[in-house]
């Protein structure tokens, strides 16, 4: 078949965009054919983050990062392409972090509990959890500042060793070093042997870190609230104890006025005749009742409840 | 001085052509057959450097990192990167500086030597319109075109050849290609190839469309119009890098 | 008519000709003749306005042609049919489409009549056979006479020929002098044959330019020429008429 000119050039450039479409969703990890569920999450900062990072619910895959917006209250707005079978409950929380230290930022969904679930566009709250990274960033100028230390010690310390180290010394420390490098030799040769089981073993060491670095991710804000009530019980315990404080120095005072035999409890505690009277009273009283028992129309005949109060 | 001249002359050109770009009537018809020429014919050699350059980079990358504590996907990233933002636009344009610009420049020299130009401006047809818009059009529409063809072949081949060699997994080349996905950097290598469609054949137009002195000429015009492409490619490369990253 | 008023052209440093004047009427066939090299084809470029003179006018009907805009000066090119010295036949496409070419691209007509007019086009110049060729396939003669067939098919004014005759053999040339004597009767048109070839003069035109020392060394009707005593167009027509009787000797 002929085909004409027009026909050519429209079959190159379509089947061109056509192929440019699917290589770009597919790169993007859009669904090719679907439309996929957007939702947006507004953070206080977004350090590292960018177009394209992914989005994990539960350390799995469910989608990526779209368009990233400085709003006018100077926080940051992200859209998040998600395309999961698995509905999204309001409530839920977008965790702006990192997977692991070399990898970039992504944002992991904490799903709430709620029984509404997030529709088309919704917002839903957004955490910045810093990464060890960072920390260790803030940390790194003290760091830097022990280390500079450190080497100016290491320095001196070298340059007192080069003086002291004789010629006879250096030798024998010629020698040593060469024995060091038969040795390394060596073991570059048993690590050589040894590579696929060193790689297995970092494989699964780095995948037990992120696993970690997961479950501690995951369980975040309970871990976060439990302190915070742990925290509060603390303080309302402190409060407790100074209270509890006051009131045993009080009663320590009362204490000790009562040995010393000033008022009323004191003189009780102090003079027997008042317990050998408190005693006659009680057998007079056990009487009493023992006779209101037996008869209590004596007694009572004149008394109507109301008259008693 | 000369180059200024050269300059002025080029520029005169592009700015007839831009103002003749309005008689669309003139240069339809050659227009969809330079769109096939320069676009459907050029596919085959396109498709054919896409995969060379792909399958290259891959086996090269993976020879280079092949001690390094590095994740095998790492290599899917940098081919894919390097093929969406350079060498799709860059090897192809080279080579299209000498399929097409070569073409067009003994075209136009030809034509002019053997006054075939003179011929149509005589019979009232403005030859720029229909000599030079067309090709220069072809070019620009056509050369991103060609972009798409040679990135998802290059990344095709790159693909294909860790798996054949066994060295990157399917899987791990595309997690590291998707990872490292950037679409402004689809975005910048589309300029480019826009770019460079447009000098190579706007170069060839102007070198043939003022060749003079025989056969002789003709092939002066079409060495020149093939080096400067290339040079002009390179220092357009370099242009844009410096401009839009 | 065709009046070219105090034409001077350089290019750089190089003058080629200056203050060249002399008018062309409606019906004339005109010989431009000199040496080679004398700026015979750039005056023909210049009444076509592929070239810019320096300094004068010419005026094509009344309208200064170099003056006009792009469109108009389009416009008015289309009152010239040329046959240029190399034919400049477009080698991508047939005879039939060489000829039918500036058809399709200025006239509305339909399919049937461009090829009435194409047909009757490459009759004029005896190639109705010949129709279906390639560009390649065809003789200098016969891309000469298709070149010949394009120009007159937008029924021009005025036809310049450059050189019509030159690579060709003795009884070639004789056939295109018949065929440019033919257009002039029948198409009634202006001609300009730009020459050297005396012989070819000597058929042909009714009026002579001739081209010299950088200026219009003397212009006049054949006659004139035949018998002027000036010395340099006698020098130029005797070493032309040497070869025309060399040629008939062999």
């Amino acid at each position: 078949m002929k085909l004409s000119n027009e026909v050519k050039v429209g079959i190159t450039v379509l089947l061109a965009v056509i192929v440019a479409i699917v290589g770009f969703r597919f790169m993007r990890d859009i669904p090719i054919f679907r439309q996929s569920m957007e939702i947006t999450a507004t953070f206080d900062r977004a350090d590292g983050l960018s177009n394209g990072n992914l989005v994990y619910i539960k350390g799995v895959r469910v989608g990526s990062v779209g368009r990233i917006t400085l709003t006018p209250e100077a926080t940051v707005t992200i859209n998040m392409r998600i395309d999961t079978d698995v509905p999204i409950p309001r409530g839920s929380v977008a965790m702006l972090t990192s997977l692991g230290i070399v990898e970039g930022k992504s944002i992991v969904i904490e799903l709430g509990t709620s029984s509404e679930n997030v529709q088309f566009g919704e917002e839903i709250e957004g955490v910045y959890a810093e990464t060890m990274m960072e920390v260790l960033g803030s940390k790194g100028e003290e760091l830097g500042d022990d280390v500079s230390n450190t080497i100016y010690e290491l320095n001196l310390f070298l340059r007192q060793l080069n003086e002291t180290l004789d010629d006879e010394a250096r030798t024998t420390l010629g020698e040593t070093l060469n024995n060091v490098y038969v040795t390394t030799g060596k073991i570059a040769e048993i690590l050589d042997e040894k590579q696929q089981e060193i790689d297995n073993a970092i494989e699964s060491g780095s995948r037990m870190l992120s696993q970690l670095d997961t479950l501690v991710t995951d369980s975040r804000p309970q871990v976060d609230s439990l302190l915070a009530t742990i925290e509060h019980n603390i303080a309302e315990l402190e409060a407790v104890r100074i209270e509890l404080e006051s009131a045993t120095a009080n009663f320590n005072e009362i204490l000790e006025k009562i040995n010393m035999g000033e008022g009323t409890i004191g003189k009780l505690v102090n003079d027997p005749s008042m317990y050998e009277n408190l005693d006659s009273l009680t057998i007079e009283l056990n009487n009493l009742i023992k006779g209101i028992n037996e008869n209590p129309g004596r007694y009572l005949r004149h008394m109507s409840i109301i008259d008693l109060f | 001085m000369h180059a200024l001249k050269e300059i002025g002359k080029y520029t005169t050109l592009l700015y007839q052509a831009l103002r003749s770009s309005t008689e669309f009537s003139t240069y339809r018809k050659n227009l969809f057959h330079e769109l096939v020429k320069v676009g459907y014919d050029s596919v085959p050699i396109i498709i054919l450097v896409g995969i060379f350059t792909g399958s290259v980079m891959t086996l090269q990358s993976a020879y280079q990192l092949e001690f390094a504590f590095i994740p095998l996907s790492t290599i899917g990233a940098i081919v894919s990167e390097s093929i969406l933002i350079e060498l799709a636009a860059v090897i192809s344009g080279l080579v299209l500086a000498g399929k097409v610009g070569a073409r067009v420049a003994t075209e136009l020299g030809t034509m002019r030597v053997s006054e075939q130009i003179d011929a149509l401006e005589s019979m009232g047809f403005n030859s720029v319109s229909f000599l030079v818009v067309p090709r220069v059009l072809a070019g620009i529409l056509m050369f991103p075109v060609l972009y798409i063809v040679a990135s998802i072949f290059g990344i095709g081949g790159g693909l294909a050849a860790g798996y054949f060699s066994g060295t990157v997994p399917p899987a791990d080349f595309l997690k590291g290609a998707r990872m490292f996905f950037y679409p402004w950097n689809v975005v910048f290598g589309f300029l480019k190839s826009f770019v460079f469609g447009f000098i190579i054949t706007s170069v060839a137009c102007y070198k043939g469309y003022y060749a003079k002195g025989g056969a002789e000429g003709v092939g002066r015009a079409t060495t020149e119009a093939t080096v400067m492409g290339c040079i002009l490619i390179l220092l357009a490369d370099f242009i844009l890098a410096a401009l839009l990253l | 008519m065709i009046e070219i008023r105090n034409l001077t052209k350089s290019f750089g440093n190089l003058l080629v000709w200056e203050d060249v004047t002399f008018n062309i009427e409606d019906g004339d066939t005109i010989a431009v003749i000199g040496r080679s090299g004398c700026g015979k084809s750039v005056l023909l470029k210049h009444i076509n306005a592929l070239l810019y003179p320096d300094n004068g006018e010419i005026l094509i009907d009344g309208e200064n042609i170099h003056e006009l805009d792009y469109v108009s000066q389009r416009r008015l090119r289309q009152k010239f049919g040329i046959l240029f010295q190399g034919s400049a036949l477009f080698d991508s496409i047939n005879t039939y489409e060489n000829v039918a070419f500036p058809l399709r691209y200025f006239t509305d007509l339909n399919e049937e009549q461009i090829r009435e007019k194409v047909m009757l086009s490459l009759q004029y110049v005896n190639l109705e056979d010949s129709a279906e060729k390639e560009t390649s396939e065809l003789s200098g003669g016969m891309r000469k006479r298709v070149g010949l067939a394009r120009a007159i098919i937008l029924e021009p004014k005025y036809i310049m020929y450059d050189e019509p005759t030159s690579g060709l053999d003795p009884k070639t040339a004789e056939e295109i002098n018949e065929l440019i004597i033919a257009m002039a009767e029948r198409l009634n048109v202006t001609s300009i044959v730009i020459t050297h070839d005396m012989h070819s003069v000597l058929q042909v035109a009714d009026k002579v330019a001739f081209l010299d020392q950088q200026k219009l060394s003397w212009f006049g009707t054949l006659e004139e020429m035949k018998s002027s005593n000036q010395p340099d167009l006698i020098d130029f027509i005797t070493a032309s008429e040497y070869q025309i009787k060399s040629k008939q000797y062999t």
